[in-house]
Protein backbone atom coordinates (compact mmCIF):
# COMPACT_ATOMS: atom_id res chain seq x y z
CA UNK A 1 0.00 0.00 0.00
CA UNK A 2 1.50 3.30 -1.01
CA UNK A 3 1.40 6.58 0.81
CA UNK A 4 -0.86 7.97 -1.95
CA UNK A 5 -3.29 5.05 -1.56
CA UNK A 6 -3.70 5.78 2.12
CA UNK A 7 -4.15 9.49 1.56
CA UNK A 8 -7.04 8.68 -0.76
CA UNK A 9 -8.67 6.64 2.00
CA UNK A 10 -8.20 9.02 4.91
CA UNK A 11 -11.44 10.95 4.40
CA UNK A 12 -13.45 7.71 4.33
CA UNK A 13 -11.53 6.53 7.39
CA UNK A 14 -12.54 9.68 9.26
CA UNK A 15 -16.16 9.05 8.30
CA UNK A 16 -15.95 5.39 9.32
CA UNK A 17 -16.83 4.53 5.73
CA UNK A 18 -14.17 1.93 5.06
CA UNK A 19 -14.50 -1.81 5.09
CA UNK A 20 -12.75 -3.54 7.98
CA UNK A 21 -9.65 -4.53 6.01
CA UNK A 22 -9.13 -1.07 4.55
CA UNK A 23 -9.61 0.54 7.94
CA UNK A 24 -6.95 -1.73 9.40
CA UNK A 25 -4.50 -0.79 6.65
CA UNK A 26 -5.05 2.91 7.27
CA UNK A 27 -4.83 2.56 11.03
CA UNK A 28 -1.50 0.77 10.82
CA UNK A 29 -0.16 3.36 8.42
CA UNK A 30 -1.17 6.23 10.69
CA UNK A 31 0.88 4.79 13.52
CA UNK A 32 4.01 5.11 11.40
CA UNK A 33 3.28 8.22 9.35
CA UNK A 34 2.98 11.53 11.16
CA UNK A 35 2.03 13.39 7.99
CA UNK A 36 -0.97 11.16 7.28
CA UNK A 37 -1.88 11.09 10.97
CA UNK A 38 -2.17 14.85 10.83
CA UNK A 39 -4.36 14.63 7.73
CA UNK A 40 -6.56 12.11 9.52
CA UNK A 41 -6.86 14.39 12.53
CA UNK A 42 -7.93 17.28 10.31
CA UNK A 43 -10.47 15.11 8.50
CA UNK A 44 -11.87 13.85 11.79
CA UNK A 45 -12.24 17.38 13.07
CA UNK A 46 -14.47 18.25 10.14
CA UNK A 47 -16.41 15.01 10.41
CA UNK A 48 -17.22 15.90 14.02
CA UNK A 49 -19.25 18.87 12.79
CA UNK A 50 -21.45 16.79 10.52
CA UNK A 51 -23.97 15.73 13.20
CA UNK A 52 -24.99 19.36 13.46
CA UNK A 53 -26.02 19.33 9.80
CA UNK A 54 -29.05 17.25 10.77
CA UNK A 55 -32.23 19.33 10.87
CA UNK A 56 -33.24 20.13 14.41
CA UNK A 57 -35.76 17.78 15.96
CA UNK A 58 -36.87 18.47 19.52
CA UNK A 59 -36.36 15.40 21.70
CA UNK A 60 -39.59 13.70 22.75
CA UNK A 61 -41.17 14.71 26.04
CA UNK A 62 -40.29 12.41 28.91
CA UNK A 63 -36.94 11.35 27.47
CA UNK A 64 -35.07 12.61 30.53
CA UNK A 65 -37.44 10.84 32.91
CA UNK A 66 -37.01 7.66 30.90
CA UNK A 67 -33.23 7.94 31.10
CA UNK A 68 -33.25 8.56 34.83
CA UNK A 69 -35.55 5.60 35.32
CA UNK A 70 -33.20 3.44 33.25
CA UNK A 71 -30.15 4.33 35.28
CA UNK A 72 -31.90 4.53 38.65
CA UNK A 73 -30.66 1.24 40.19
CA UNK A 74 -27.09 2.10 39.18
CA UNK A 75 -27.54 5.60 40.52
CA UNK A 76 -28.40 4.29 43.97
CA UNK A 77 -25.58 1.78 43.90
CA UNK A 78 -23.03 4.36 42.81
CA UNK A 79 -24.19 6.93 45.33
CA UNK A 80 -22.95 5.01 48.33
CA UNK A 81 -21.14 8.15 49.47
CA UNK A 82 -23.74 10.89 49.97
CA UNK A 83 -23.06 13.95 47.86
CA UNK A 84 -23.41 17.45 49.27
CA UNK A 85 -27.04 18.45 49.26
CA UNK A 86 -28.30 14.88 49.24
CA UNK A 87 -31.41 14.35 51.26
CA UNK A 88 -31.18 11.74 53.98
CA UNK A 89 -32.49 8.39 52.94
CA UNK A 90 -35.91 7.64 54.21
CA UNK A 91 -36.33 4.90 56.73
CA UNK A 92 -38.24 2.64 54.37
CA UNK A 93 -35.01 1.97 52.48
CA UNK A 94 -33.33 0.49 55.50
CA UNK A 95 -33.97 -3.24 55.60
CA UNK A 96 -35.46 -4.75 58.68
CA UNK A 97 -37.12 -1.65 60.11
CA UNK A 98 -40.49 -2.27 58.61
CA UNK A 99 -41.80 -5.70 57.92
CA UNK A 100 -45.25 -5.43 56.45
CA UNK A 101 -47.56 -8.30 56.98
CA UNK A 102 -47.85 -10.84 54.18
CA UNK A 103 -50.50 -10.09 51.59
CA UNK A 104 -54.00 -10.78 52.80
CA UNK A 105 -53.18 -10.52 56.50
CA UNK A 106 -53.19 -7.63 58.91
CA UNK A 107 -51.13 -7.39 62.04
CA UNK A 108 -53.04 -7.50 65.28
CA UNK A 109 -54.00 -4.23 66.91
CA UNK A 110 -53.44 -3.77 70.63
CA UNK A 111 -56.67 -2.97 72.36
CA UNK A 112 -55.07 -0.85 75.00
CA UNK A 113 -51.80 0.96 75.41
CA UNK A 114 -51.53 -0.25 78.96
CA UNK A 115 -51.55 -3.89 78.01
CA UNK A 116 -48.05 -4.48 79.37
CA UNK A 117 -44.85 -5.55 77.66
CA UNK A 118 -45.43 -7.90 74.82
CA UNK A 119 -49.11 -8.01 75.50
CA UNK A 120 -51.02 -8.05 72.27
CA UNK A 121 -54.63 -8.42 71.45
CA UNK A 122 -55.96 -9.88 68.24
CA UNK A 123 -57.65 -7.77 65.62
CA UNK A 124 -61.17 -6.86 66.39
CA UNK A 125 -63.67 -8.33 63.97
CA UNK A 126 -65.47 -5.67 61.99
CA UNK A 127 -62.87 -3.01 62.79
CA UNK A 128 -60.30 -3.13 60.04
CA UNK A 129 -57.33 -0.94 60.88
CA UNK A 130 -54.30 0.03 58.83
CA UNK A 131 -51.30 -2.14 59.62
CA UNK A 132 -49.20 0.98 60.01
CA UNK A 133 -51.59 2.30 62.66
CA UNK A 134 -51.41 -1.08 64.34
CA UNK A 135 -47.66 -1.02 64.42
CA UNK A 136 -47.57 2.46 65.85
CA UNK A 137 -50.03 1.59 68.56
CA UNK A 138 -48.10 -1.56 69.39
CA UNK A 139 -44.87 0.39 69.59
CA UNK A 140 -46.54 2.99 71.74
CA UNK A 141 -47.53 0.19 74.06
CA UNK A 142 -44.00 -1.16 74.13
CA UNK A 143 -42.66 2.24 75.17
CA UNK A 144 -43.70 1.34 78.69
CA UNK A 145 -41.37 -1.61 78.75
CA UNK A 146 -37.91 -0.48 79.90
CA UNK A 147 -36.11 -2.95 77.61
CA UNK A 148 -37.96 -2.04 74.42
CA UNK A 149 -38.54 1.62 75.07
CA UNK A 150 -35.31 2.89 73.44
CA UNK A 151 -35.84 0.66 70.39
CA UNK A 152 -39.45 1.72 70.04
CA UNK A 153 -38.49 5.35 70.39
CA UNK A 154 -35.88 5.00 67.66
CA UNK A 155 -38.39 3.32 65.41
CA UNK A 156 -40.85 6.14 66.00
CA UNK A 157 -38.18 8.70 65.17
CA UNK A 158 -37.32 6.74 62.03
CA UNK A 159 -40.99 6.67 61.05
CA UNK A 160 -41.21 10.40 61.57
CA UNK A 161 -38.16 10.99 59.40
CA UNK A 162 -39.60 8.66 56.79
CA UNK A 163 -42.85 10.58 56.70
CA UNK A 164 -41.03 13.88 56.50
CA UNK A 165 -38.85 12.59 53.68
CA UNK A 166 -41.81 11.26 51.75
CA UNK A 167 -43.43 14.64 52.01
CA UNK A 168 -40.24 16.35 50.82
CA UNK A 169 -39.91 13.90 47.94
CA UNK A 170 -43.46 14.67 46.89
CA UNK A 171 -42.72 18.39 46.92
CA UNK A 172 -39.54 17.83 44.95
CA UNK A 173 -41.42 15.83 42.35
CA UNK A 174 -43.97 18.62 42.00
CA UNK A 175 -41.25 21.26 41.72
CA UNK A 176 -39.39 19.21 39.20
CA UNK A 177 -42.50 18.74 37.11
CA UNK A 178 -43.21 22.47 37.24
CA UNK A 179 -39.60 23.23 36.33
CA UNK A 180 -39.77 20.80 33.43
CA UNK A 181 -42.87 22.56 32.08
CA UNK A 182 -41.20 25.95 32.37
CA UNK A 183 -38.03 24.65 30.72
CA UNK A 184 -40.09 23.24 27.88
CA UNK A 185 -41.76 26.58 27.31
CA UNK A 186 -38.49 28.41 27.46
CA UNK A 187 -36.90 26.04 24.99
CA UNK A 188 -39.87 26.39 22.64
CA UNK A 189 -39.64 30.16 22.82
CA UNK A 190 -35.90 30.06 22.19
CA UNK A 191 -36.44 27.87 19.17
CA UNK A 192 -39.12 30.28 18.02
CA UNK A 193 -36.74 33.20 18.40
CA UNK A 194 -34.04 31.41 16.43
CA UNK A 195 -36.52 30.63 13.65
CA UNK A 196 -37.96 34.12 13.45
CA UNK A 197 -34.50 35.65 13.20
CA UNK A 198 -33.14 33.12 10.70
CA UNK A 199 -34.04 35.27 7.70
CA UNK A 200 -35.52 32.34 5.81
CA UNK A 201 -38.68 32.06 7.92
CA UNK A 202 -42.12 33.13 6.77
CA UNK A 203 -45.10 33.78 9.01
CA UNK A 204 -48.76 33.05 8.32
CA UNK A 205 -51.67 34.11 10.56
CA UNK A 206 -54.39 31.68 11.59
CA UNK A 207 -57.87 33.04 12.21
CA UNK A 208 -59.80 32.14 15.36
CA UNK A 209 -63.28 30.79 14.63
CA UNK A 210 -66.48 31.65 16.53
CA UNK A 211 -65.22 29.29 19.28
CA UNK A 212 -62.12 31.44 19.82
CA UNK A 213 -62.87 34.89 18.44
CA UNK A 214 -60.13 36.70 20.37
CA UNK A 215 -57.38 34.18 19.72
CA UNK A 216 -54.28 35.27 17.85
CA UNK A 217 -52.18 32.61 16.17
CA UNK A 218 -49.11 32.66 13.95
CA UNK A 219 -47.52 29.78 12.09
CA UNK A 220 -43.80 30.30 11.47
CA UNK A 221 -42.26 28.15 8.76
CA UNK A 222 -38.56 27.88 7.99
CA UNK A 223 -37.62 26.20 4.73
CA UNK A 224 -33.91 26.15 5.56
CA UNK A 225 -34.26 23.94 8.60
CA UNK A 226 -37.57 22.46 7.35
CA UNK A 227 -39.28 23.19 10.60
CA UNK A 228 -42.42 24.98 11.72
CA UNK A 229 -43.75 26.37 14.96
CA UNK A 230 -47.12 27.58 16.07
CA UNK A 231 -47.49 30.49 18.46
CA UNK A 232 -50.87 31.07 20.08
CA UNK A 233 -52.32 33.74 22.33
CA UNK A 234 -55.65 34.01 24.10
CA UNK A 235 -57.11 30.64 23.21
CA UNK A 236 -60.06 29.70 25.44
CA UNK A 237 -59.28 27.59 28.54
CA UNK A 238 -59.26 23.88 27.79
CA UNK A 239 -62.10 21.75 29.17
CA UNK A 240 -60.90 18.85 31.32
CA UNK A 241 -59.72 15.89 29.28
CA UNK A 242 -59.39 17.84 26.05
CA UNK A 243 -56.39 19.10 24.10
CA UNK A 244 -55.72 21.48 21.28
CA UNK A 245 -54.50 19.53 18.29
CA UNK A 246 -52.79 21.08 15.29
CA UNK A 247 -53.39 19.75 11.77
CA UNK A 248 -51.62 20.54 8.53
CA UNK A 249 -53.39 20.14 5.21
CA UNK A 250 -52.10 19.27 1.78
CA UNK A 251 -54.36 18.89 -1.25
CA UNK A 252 -57.40 18.05 0.83
CA UNK A 253 -55.64 15.63 3.18
CA UNK A 254 -55.12 16.51 6.85
CA UNK A 255 -52.24 15.32 8.96
CA UNK A 256 -51.84 15.60 12.76
CA UNK A 257 -48.91 17.91 13.38
CA UNK A 258 -48.71 18.19 17.14
CA UNK A 259 -50.41 19.11 20.36
CA UNK A 260 -50.58 22.70 21.50
CA UNK A 261 -50.25 23.17 25.25
CA UNK A 262 -51.50 26.52 26.55
CA UNK A 263 -51.19 28.17 29.94
CA UNK A 264 -53.91 29.80 32.03
CA UNK A 265 -53.93 32.79 29.72
CA UNK A 266 -54.44 30.59 26.66
CA UNK A 267 -50.89 31.28 25.44
CA UNK A 268 -48.55 28.60 24.16
CA UNK A 269 -46.16 27.46 21.46
CA UNK A 270 -45.33 24.12 19.86
CA UNK A 271 -42.99 22.62 17.31
CA UNK A 272 -44.90 21.03 14.48
CA UNK A 273 -44.12 17.58 13.22
CA UNK A 274 -43.75 17.53 9.44
CA UNK A 275 -43.90 14.56 7.12
CA UNK A 276 -42.43 16.42 4.16
CA UNK A 277 -41.25 19.85 3.06
CA UNK A 278 -42.67 22.62 5.19
CA UNK A 279 -43.72 24.48 2.08
CA UNK A 280 -45.75 21.55 0.76
CA UNK A 281 -48.65 22.29 3.11
CA UNK A 282 -51.47 24.58 2.03
CA UNK A 283 -53.56 24.95 5.19
CA UNK A 284 -53.59 24.57 8.98
CA UNK A 285 -56.29 23.98 11.63
CA UNK A 286 -56.54 23.72 15.35
CA UNK A 287 -59.27 21.59 16.84
CA UNK A 288 -60.39 20.56 20.29
CA UNK A 289 -59.83 16.82 20.71
CA UNK A 290 -59.95 14.15 23.42
CA UNK A 291 -56.74 13.92 25.44
CA UNK A 292 -55.43 10.95 23.48
CA UNK A 293 -55.73 12.83 20.18
CA UNK A 294 -56.64 11.00 17.03
CA UNK A 295 -55.74 10.44 13.40
CA UNK A 296 -58.57 12.63 12.14
CA UNK A 297 -60.21 15.75 13.55
CA UNK A 298 -63.56 15.10 15.23
CA UNK A 299 -64.58 18.52 16.41
CA UNK A 300 -65.12 21.97 14.99
CA UNK A 301 -61.96 23.98 14.61
CA UNK A 302 -61.01 26.81 16.93
CA UNK A 303 -58.69 28.35 14.34
CA UNK A 304 -57.71 27.89 10.73
CA UNK A 305 -55.64 29.50 8.05
CA UNK A 306 -54.35 29.25 4.50
CA UNK A 307 -50.57 28.88 4.20
CA UNK B 1 -19.99 31.82 17.07
CA UNK B 2 -18.79 32.03 20.64
CA UNK B 3 -19.25 29.39 23.25
CA UNK B 4 -21.95 28.65 25.80
CA UNK B 5 -22.01 30.35 29.14
CA UNK B 6 -18.79 29.66 31.00
CA UNK B 7 -20.56 30.12 34.32
CA UNK B 8 -22.28 26.81 33.69
CA UNK B 9 -20.28 23.74 34.69
CA UNK B 10 -18.22 22.44 31.78
CA UNK B 11 -19.25 19.18 30.15
CA UNK B 12 -16.11 17.52 31.37
CA UNK B 13 -16.82 18.57 34.95
CA UNK B 14 -20.31 17.15 34.66
CA UNK B 15 -18.86 13.90 33.32
CA UNK B 16 -16.62 13.74 36.36
CA UNK B 17 -19.70 14.03 38.55
CA UNK B 18 -21.57 11.47 36.48
CA UNK B 19 -18.70 9.06 37.05
CA UNK B 20 -19.26 9.55 40.79
CA UNK B 21 -22.90 8.55 40.40
CA UNK B 22 -24.48 12.01 40.25
CA UNK B 23 -27.61 11.68 38.15
CA UNK B 24 -28.33 15.41 38.38
CA UNK B 25 -25.15 15.94 36.35
CA UNK B 26 -26.40 13.34 33.89
CA UNK B 27 -29.67 15.27 33.64
CA UNK B 28 -27.76 18.47 32.87
CA UNK B 29 -25.81 16.81 30.08
CA UNK B 30 -29.04 15.40 28.74
CA UNK B 31 -30.61 18.84 28.73
CA UNK B 32 -27.64 20.20 26.83
CA UNK B 33 -27.33 17.53 24.19
CA UNK B 34 -30.58 15.59 23.91
CA UNK B 35 -31.69 17.81 21.02
CA UNK B 36 -28.48 17.31 19.07
CA UNK B 37 -28.41 13.55 19.67
CA UNK B 38 -32.09 13.09 18.86
CA UNK B 39 -31.76 15.20 15.70
CA UNK B 40 -28.82 13.10 14.53
CA UNK B 41 -30.64 9.87 15.39
CA UNK B 42 -33.76 10.98 13.58
CA UNK B 43 -31.75 12.07 10.54
CA UNK B 44 -30.08 8.66 10.42
CA UNK B 45 -33.02 6.42 11.20
CA UNK B 46 -35.93 8.49 9.90
CA UNK B 47 -38.03 6.91 12.60
CA UNK B 48 -39.13 8.56 15.84
CA UNK B 49 -39.32 5.40 17.91
CA UNK B 50 -35.87 4.27 16.83
CA UNK B 51 -34.46 7.73 17.38
CA UNK B 52 -35.91 7.88 20.89
CA UNK B 53 -34.44 4.46 21.64
CA UNK B 54 -31.06 5.60 20.38
CA UNK B 55 -31.23 8.80 22.43
CA UNK B 56 -31.83 6.81 25.58
CA UNK B 57 -29.11 4.28 24.82
CA UNK B 58 -26.55 6.99 24.06
CA UNK B 59 -27.08 8.58 27.47
CA UNK B 60 -27.14 5.22 29.22
CA UNK B 61 -23.65 4.77 27.79
CA UNK B 62 -22.68 8.19 29.08
CA UNK B 63 -23.76 6.97 32.51
CA UNK B 64 -22.00 3.65 32.28
CA UNK B 65 -18.81 4.78 30.58
CA UNK B 66 -18.31 8.12 32.34
CA UNK B 67 -15.47 6.75 34.42
CA UNK B 68 -13.50 5.78 31.32
CA UNK B 69 -14.09 9.09 29.53
CA UNK B 70 -10.80 10.94 29.14
CA UNK B 71 -11.18 14.65 28.40
CA UNK B 72 -7.57 14.81 27.20
CA UNK B 73 -8.51 12.66 24.22
CA UNK B 74 -11.30 14.91 23.02
CA UNK B 75 -14.33 16.96 23.87
CA UNK B 76 -17.35 15.37 25.49
CA UNK B 77 -19.65 16.57 22.69
CA UNK B 78 -17.45 14.88 20.08
CA UNK B 79 -17.38 11.68 22.06
CA UNK B 80 -21.13 11.70 22.64
CA UNK B 81 -21.96 12.32 18.99
CA UNK B 82 -19.60 9.50 18.00
CA UNK B 83 -21.38 7.19 20.41
CA UNK B 84 -24.73 8.24 18.95
CA UNK B 85 -23.57 7.87 15.38
CA UNK B 86 -22.09 4.43 16.00
CA UNK B 87 -25.37 3.34 17.55
CA UNK B 88 -27.14 4.74 14.48
CA UNK B 89 -24.83 2.87 12.12
CA UNK B 90 -25.39 -0.35 14.05
CA UNK B 91 -29.15 0.14 13.80
CA UNK B 92 -28.99 0.91 10.09
CA UNK B 93 -26.75 -2.04 9.32
CA UNK B 94 -29.01 -4.30 11.32
CA UNK B 95 -31.99 -3.02 9.33
CA UNK B 96 -30.17 -3.54 6.06
CA UNK B 97 -29.48 -7.12 7.05
CA UNK B 98 -33.23 -7.65 7.27
CA UNK B 99 -35.51 -7.72 4.20
CA UNK B 100 -35.92 -4.22 2.82
CA UNK B 101 -39.23 -2.42 2.76
CA UNK B 102 -40.58 -1.88 -0.72
CA UNK B 103 -41.73 1.63 0.06
CA UNK B 104 -39.29 4.42 0.79
CA UNK B 105 -38.86 5.27 4.43
CA UNK B 106 -41.00 8.13 5.55
CA UNK B 107 -41.25 9.65 8.99
CA UNK B 108 -43.56 7.85 11.35
CA UNK B 109 -46.77 9.41 12.46
CA UNK B 110 -45.89 12.42 14.50
CA UNK B 111 -46.19 12.27 18.23
CA UNK B 112 -48.84 14.38 19.82
CA UNK B 113 -46.64 15.87 22.45
CA UNK B 114 -43.37 17.14 21.12
CA UNK B 115 -41.49 18.51 24.08
CA UNK B 116 -38.02 19.94 24.10
CA UNK B 117 -36.23 19.29 27.36
CA UNK B 118 -33.36 21.60 26.58
CA UNK B 119 -33.52 24.79 28.54
CA UNK B 120 -30.10 26.38 28.30
CA UNK B 121 -31.02 29.33 26.11
CA UNK B 122 -27.53 30.47 25.31
CA UNK B 123 -26.45 26.97 24.44
CA UNK B 124 -29.54 26.43 22.29
CA UNK B 125 -28.79 29.56 20.31
CA UNK B 126 -25.17 28.48 20.00
CA UNK B 127 -26.24 25.05 18.68
CA UNK B 128 -28.69 26.68 16.27
CA UNK B 129 -26.05 29.02 14.91
CA UNK B 130 -23.55 26.20 14.55
CA UNK B 131 -26.19 24.15 12.74
CA UNK B 132 -26.90 27.02 10.38
CA UNK B 133 -23.23 27.52 9.52
CA UNK B 134 -22.63 23.84 8.86
CA UNK B 135 -25.72 23.46 6.72
CA UNK B 136 -24.73 26.54 4.79
CA UNK B 137 -21.23 25.15 4.20
CA UNK B 138 -22.67 21.83 3.04
CA UNK B 139 -24.93 23.63 0.60
CA UNK B 140 -21.91 25.21 -0.98
CA UNK B 141 -20.38 21.85 -1.84
CA UNK B 142 -20.94 20.39 -5.31
CA UNK B 143 -24.07 18.22 -5.10
CA UNK B 144 -22.22 14.97 -5.85
CA UNK B 145 -19.69 15.58 -3.07
CA UNK B 146 -22.42 16.54 -0.60
CA UNK B 147 -24.44 13.45 -1.45
CA UNK B 148 -21.45 11.16 -0.99
CA UNK B 149 -20.64 12.73 2.38
CA UNK B 150 -24.23 12.48 3.58
CA UNK B 151 -24.53 8.84 2.54
CA UNK B 152 -21.33 8.06 4.41
CA UNK B 153 -22.14 10.02 7.54
CA UNK B 154 -25.88 9.77 7.98
CA UNK B 155 -26.60 6.44 6.34
CA UNK B 156 -23.44 4.73 7.52
CA UNK B 157 -22.58 3.42 4.07
CA UNK B 158 -19.04 2.38 3.23
CA UNK B 159 -17.35 3.82 0.17
CA UNK B 160 -18.07 0.59 -1.73
CA UNK B 161 -21.74 0.76 -0.80
CA UNK B 162 -21.94 4.41 -1.82
CA UNK B 163 -20.31 3.57 -5.11
CA UNK B 164 -22.86 0.81 -5.72
CA UNK B 165 -25.77 2.99 -4.60
CA UNK B 166 -24.84 5.83 -6.92
CA UNK B 167 -23.58 3.67 -9.75
CA UNK B 168 -20.21 5.44 -9.78
CA UNK B 169 -16.76 3.87 -10.01
CA UNK B 170 -15.18 3.34 -6.60
CA UNK B 171 -12.35 5.72 -7.42
CA UNK B 172 -14.83 8.49 -8.19
CA UNK B 173 -16.57 7.96 -4.86
CA UNK B 174 -13.27 8.06 -2.93
CA UNK B 175 -12.28 11.27 -4.66
CA UNK B 176 -15.64 12.90 -4.04
CA UNK B 177 -15.52 12.11 -0.36
CA UNK B 178 -11.94 13.31 -0.03
CA UNK B 179 -12.55 16.54 -1.94
CA UNK B 180 -15.88 17.11 -0.21
CA UNK B 181 -14.41 16.80 3.25
CA UNK B 182 -11.45 19.00 2.31
CA UNK B 183 -13.72 21.69 0.87
CA UNK B 184 -15.99 21.50 3.87
CA UNK B 185 -13.00 22.08 6.12
CA UNK B 186 -11.97 25.11 4.07
CA UNK B 187 -15.50 26.53 4.22
CA UNK B 188 -15.76 26.02 7.97
CA UNK B 189 -12.33 27.53 8.51
CA UNK B 190 -13.43 30.66 6.71
CA UNK B 191 -16.71 30.81 8.64
CA UNK B 192 -17.33 31.89 12.22
CA UNK B 193 -16.47 28.36 13.24
CA UNK B 194 -12.90 28.83 11.99
CA UNK B 195 -11.60 29.79 15.40
CA UNK B 196 -12.70 26.43 16.80
CA UNK B 197 -10.85 24.47 14.13
CA UNK B 198 -7.12 24.43 14.45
Amino acid sequence: VTHADVRELIACYALNALDQDEATVVREHLVECGFCANLAREASEVAHYLPYAAGYQPPPGGSLERLLATVAPGARAAASRPLPGDLPRWAGEAPGLLNPAPPGTRPGVPDAVGGGAGQRAGARPGQPRGWMAGLIERWLGSLRAPVFAPVAAMVLVALGVAGWNMSLMGELRDDRRQMSLLQTRLAQQTHLLVMVTSGSAVTRPLQGTALAPSAELRLIMDGESNSAMLMAMRLPPLPTGRIYQVWLGRQGARMPAGRLVVDDQGDGECNLQLDSSVHSYDSAWITLEPAQGGPMPNSPGVARGVL
Amino acid sequence: VGTPDRLQPADEELMHRVAAGDNEALAQLHQRYAGAVYSLAYRMLNDREGAEELLNEAFVRVWRQAASFDARRGKFSTWLMSVARNLGIDALRSRRARPQRSDPLTPDDPELDPVDDTADVERDVWHAERRRLIRQALRELPAAQREALELAYFEGLTQSEISARLGDPLGTTKTRIRLGLQKLRDLLLSSDLGAEIS
